[in-house]
Order: C-alpha cells, then structure tokens, then sequence
C-alpha cells in the first residue's frame, strides 16, 4: 500500500516521542507517529482484580522477555548482570515506571569539567529549565519546592504525594544522621488535574495505574497532541530507515497489525525508540551508504550504554508501616549525589524509599530471604513480615564506557523477523565502590530508623528501567552521534530524542530529564524549520 | 473444577507438597495450600507449567505422603520446580478471601476504592532546610 508523505515521521509513542509530537503540532505540519504496541486500556489493569500481584509477574511483567506478548521483541540480555525492563505501547515505559521525577542536576552536564571523566554535554541545566518547568505543567508533578539539591525554581505544580509511615521513619533516621532528605517529585497526580483523578493510593504504580493518577503520556501529552492533529498509527512494528542516496532519510519500513509490510514515505524522521530501540533500528538500517548502521559514521551507535546499577536496602521493622499502600515513592535523599574525593569513587548516588508489598510480594521474599519457611511456621513467620518491611533504592550514576553496547543478536529475532537486540555489559570498579558506599550509609539509615534486620542486595537484577547514551549528543561528529539539537551528524534530516542521547546518566531517574530534552529538540527544530537541513 | 493440565496423579502430588508449604494452621484460623478451592486455584492458574514441573512431581509420585524431610529433598532435588510451585502456591493463598479476612487485609482488588494514607508532616524539614542548599555550583 503507498502512502502519502508525510512531515514528520516520529518513531515510538512513549515519554520522549509523545513531547515531541505535542510541541511540533504548533507547527501544523502533517505528524505521523508509529508505535510497536496498542492504547492501553486502565479498566484492565492488574489493581482491578485481586490477583494483581500476580499479574505483575505475568501479563504486566516488567521484563520483556517475562511478558513475551506479542508486540513485545525479545532482548538477549545473557551477558549483562542487570536486565532490561520496558513496556512496548503507547505511553511507552511511563505506563509501567514509578513516576519518580526528579531532574538531573547542573554539574551533570559538566562531568568532564568538573571531574574529568566522561564529556560535558552540549546543553546545560539553564537552557532545559524552561522545559523542565512546561514538562512538569504537562505530565502533572507533585512535589514541594525548596528542595536545596536543586537550584532554586522548581515549583511542582500539586502538593507531595504523602510519605506514609515508611517515608516519615526513613526521614527522621536521615535527620538523625544531618543528611538530606526530601519529598519525592512524583508524576502522580495528587489533586484532580486536567481530566486526570487523584490518586488514591493503589500501591502499584508499577503495573499502571488503573486510577489515571500516573502521568503516563497516553493520558497527558497523547490526548492533546491528537487533538492537535497529531495522527498516531498503533501495531507498527518500523524494521528500518530507509535513505536516497544523498544519504537522506526518505521513510521507514514497518510491519502493520496484519505483519503486511508498508513503506512511509516523510520529510524528516524522528526516532523516540529508547536506548536500545534506538540503537537497534539505526544498526538494522544497513545500506550501500551506511554498511554499518544507519548514523554511525563515529561507530558508537549502541556504544556506551548506561543503566542506573541499583543497590537495595530493606529493613524489617516491629510495627507495622504502609505495606504497598500509596506510591511507591515517598521521599528521596541526595546527600551522596555530588562527587566526593574522600569517597573513592567520582560521582554519586540518589537514595530513594519504596514502600512495602502486597501478601504475595511478601511471601515470596520472605521465603527467598529464608525469614518464613515452609512449614509449620510459616504463619507466624509471614506477620512479623507483614507491612513491615520498607526499602531504599540507591540509584547509581553509571559511567559511559564503549565496550558497555547494544548490537544485533546473530539468530535472535522478532515475531516479525527483525533482528532482535543484543546487551553486553559489566559493571565498572566505580560504580561497584558507589554501590557498596551506598549499601554502607543505606544500613546506617535503617539502623537508625530502628530495623530490627537488613538485607542487601546490589546490584538489583531487573532493574533496567534506564536505557542510556548508546547515540550521545555532542558537538564533535567523530565523539557523537547527534549534534546539540538532536540532529544525526551523518543524516540531516533524522532526529534522535530518546535517552539514546544522553551524554552522562546522572544519579536521578531520567524520564523529567529526557521529555525536557525532547522538547527543548522539538524547540528548537520549529526556530530552524526554514534551514532544518543546513 | 480442576483445571485438565495436570493429571489426576500430579494433582495428588502437588495438594501434598503445597500442605508442606503452607499448611493449615488453627492458631490463625488459615487454611492449608491443599484446600480444595485454593488447590484448584493452583491447579487452574498454573497449568500453563504443568510440562515443566510433571517430572518433578513424578518423583514424589512414590513417595506419598509428602512429609517434611521429602519437602526438603524436593527443594534440593529440584529447585527451579520447587520455586516455580512456591511462587505459584503465593499467588494463589494469598488471595484467598478466607485467608486475606484472617490476615485482615480487605477483601478485594485496590481498584476502584483505594487506600487513605496519613497527612504530610513538613515540619521534619526544618533541619534541612536550615543547613541549605547542597547541589554543586558550576565554575
């Protein structure tokens, strides 16, 4: 089937891809997005029912390769000891994540200035702002200002999301040892706000939130941007970008629901596909002109992947805290998120707390931690756990290193044929010596918060929500994928706004971050329309 | 009804072993695993496994009834099925009503009524904002 051009053609519908689409629609262009996934429908999701635990390691699992439906594509992710976590649809990883918002912090983008390792970015803190503050307006934050991590400014737009026990416990135990400590920014809305209800504390933000309460972009920037005159095309699988021989992108190839191959033709590609998405497709993209991957005259195309290595800290304690009622996040500290050279390792960590679970969640880490057996004690066992266990996440700030890359498995594939990514990756000297600071200082927190028991674990296995810096940004072509703006070096009319893009991943989840960025490229893209391709 | 992936035989097995996981306690007034409608819960819900757990449960087949000590030496002899069962097992309890009333957990899904949580208490701040600002200032 022929189609009819379009402007832009932007590939992916989650975080990244959803900013793009509502900022460019000012532009009254003709916008097509395809998305591998469907809509996803709230009124199915797992806290409907009473079996939502078990929903969450099945049909809502947070592994790909776990979930296994059918617009999901397989990751070979045997040689990485963190694995890869995402959701395949519209809203993209923002429908499965915990909606921790916090933004990464000015002396991110000046790593190699300050502590000379990795590269600075090619924008700063100050040129995102202003996209910080739209992107907050836009996904809904909660949160309270003054935060003194931050420069001064941010203002989420609703008040924070309640602490609960387990957040008011970790926070006078940071009190008592003089660290920070601050309520999280959370894309959750916490009074009714355009169109979306509050939340009410469902506990399980990280299988969707069936309240609409979570800024997940199907329900925040997708419904404006359709009603912009965005079109959005659902099941598009895209296998490759296709380029003239100007080295031109001149449309992608995708598989439609039916798996019938189409060609849409565009004017200029946008790729909103993640850190390994994104990479995958450039590498499918061979040609004559490009016998390496499409955008990889550098060679870095899928290099210098980064995740969040996570180390885990959980504390048992007498009395009851919150089990997994409320969001799962509640306060976060950055008292260890700036380099320190009497630490022994260059950057930081970012604490967060995270609730308890649900019966199930309980039992089952009760009996992997050895505390309930089976048995005859097994009941008495479950209530000293019951509601009484709290957690904190360090998040690590992961350096980029080349031999850390995404490329094409050589067997491994798609239900659509379509190569299927392959992980390898190893966990740095520097980022083992922060995770063991952290477990250090995150027992010291729960001592002091009065656990009777802690139990550690680093790094966590599925935790590989972050997919970063396999197409940096840069200013230097042979350093750098895309330019400053977004742009491909090599392709003048393909955009790359994912986290592929970052150049360093901080200490902070990066999705505040990666939408600032996307509409800070969108931006500046409507200011260059008339010389885009210069 | 019992759901037909397992046999008759592995039904057995499998009712004797999750009794040796969780068995039924007077004390908290909880039934065992091996309840009928908990069983056939486990039985339902997991026979999508039935392939990948029936030589596992052939071992015991010989060895009924499953005590202790043969729990145990199933644990050892197969771990990856012996997880597979105890996730399963989990899964299924813990959402019985009888056993969610007994732990007083509110029988049914978070959705559509929710949780109350208590009122934020910013006064813990203060210490924090009294030692000020802690990010790093560029040159």
């Amino acid at each position: 089937m022929a189609h009819d051009p379009v402007d832009v053609l932007i590939i992916g519908a989650g975080a990244s891809g959803a900013a793009v689409a509502w900022s460019l629609a000012d532009t009254r262009m003709r916008i097509l997005c395809l998305e591998q996934g469907g809509i996803p429908d709230q009124r199915t999701f797992p806290t409907t029912g009473r079996d939502w635990e078990t929903r969450r390691m099945g049909d809502f699992a947070l592994s790909p390769n776990q979930r296994g439906l059918p617009e999901d594509y397989p990751i070979n992710d045997d040689s990485s000891p963190i694995k890869v976590t995402n959701f395949n649809g519209v809203g993209g990883g923002t429908v499965l994540y915990a909606a921790h918002f916090p933004r990464l912090h000015p002396s991110d983008f000046r790593v190699r200035t300050l502590d000379g390792v990795a590269e600075d970015w090619p924008v700063d803190y100050e040129t995102l702002e202003p996209f910080f503050v739209e992107n907050d307006s836009m996904m809904g934050v909660s949160g309270l200002a003054g935060d003194p991590a931050y420069p001064a400014g941010k203002t989420p737009p609703m008040p924070a999301a309640p602490m609960g026990r387990s957040g008011r416990k970790l926070a006078e135990a940071f009190n008592a040892r003089g660290w920070h400590w601050w309520p999280c920014d959370l894309a959750i809305a916490t009074e009714d706000y355009e169109g979306r209800a509050k939340c009410i504390n469902l506990g399980a933000c990280i299988s969707g939130c069936a309240q609409g309460a979570k800024g997940s972009v199907d329900l925040t920037y997708w419904p404006k941007a359709l009603r912009k005159g965005v079109e959005l095309r659902t099941h598009c699988r895209v296998r490759e970008i296709q380029v003239d021989d100007a080295g031109m992108a001149t449309g992608v190839v995708y598989f439609d629901e039916n798996g019938t191959e189409q060609f849409q033709p565009a004017h200029v590609v946008v790729m909103a596909t993640n850190g390994v998405g994104t990479p995958r497709l450039l590498l499918n993209s061979t040609s004559k002109r490009f016998p390496d991957g499409l955008a990889n005259s550098s060679g870095l195309v899928g290099k210098n992947l980064m995740f969040h290595p996570y180390a885990s800290i959980q504390g048992i304690f007498d009395e009851p805290l919150d089990g997994h009622n409320g969001p799962h996040k509640s306060i976060l500290s950055q008292q260890f998120y700036e380099t320190d050279p009497t630490r022994g390792f260059v950057r930081g960590y970012t604490f967060e707390t995270s609730r308890g679970t649900g019966p199930v969640g309980t039992a089952l880490a009760g009996m992997d931690w050895g505390h309930i057996p089976w048995g005859a004690g097994h009941h008495a066992a479950f209530r000293t756990l019951q509601d009484r266990v709290t957690s904190l996440f360090a998040i690590c700030e992961d350096l980029p290193e080349e031999h850390n890359r995404v490329t094409l498995d050589p067997t491994l594939t798609d239900s659509d044929g379509i190569p299927a990514p392959r992980i390898s990756y190893t966990l740095s000297e520097n980022s083992k010596l922060m995770m063991t600071h952290a477990i250090a200082r995150g027992t010291e927190v729960m001592e002091v918060a009065g656990a009777k028991q802690v139990m550690t674990t680093a790094p966590i296995t599925l935790a590989g929500w972050h997919l970063l810096g396999t197409a940096r940004m840069g200013t230097d072509p042979a350093r750098s994928v895309v330019n400053e703006w977004g742009r491909s070096h090599d392709v003048r009319n393909l955009f790359i706004v994912d986290g592929s893009i970052f150049v360093t991943s901080g200490a902070a989840n990066p999705t505040s971050t990666l939408q600032a960025l996307a509409l800070y490229i969108a931006d500046q893209m409507k200011q260059r329309l008339a010389n885009l391709f210069d | 009804m019992t759901g037909q992936a397992f046999t008759n035989d592995e039904q057995s097995t499998l009712a004797a072993l999750v009794a040796q996981i969780i068995p039924a306690s007077e004390t908290f007034n909880q039934p065992g695993a091996d309840d009928p409608e908990i069983l056939n819960d486990i039985v339902t819900s997991g026979a999508h496994l039935r392939d990948r757990l029936a030589l596992a449960l052939a071992s015991l087949s010989g060895e009924m009834p499953v005590n202790a000590a043969k729990a145990t030496a199933f644990r050892q002899g197969f771990p990856a099925e012996a997880d597979m069962i105890q996730t399963l097992t989990a899964q299924c309890y813990y959402r019985d009503a009888r056993v969610m009333r007994a732990l007083n957990i509110e029988v049914r899904p978070p959705f559509p009524k929710g949780y109350t949580q208590e009122p934020n208490d910013f006064a813990l701040l203060e210490p924090v904002r009294q030692r000020g600002e802690i990010y790093r200032t560029l040159p």
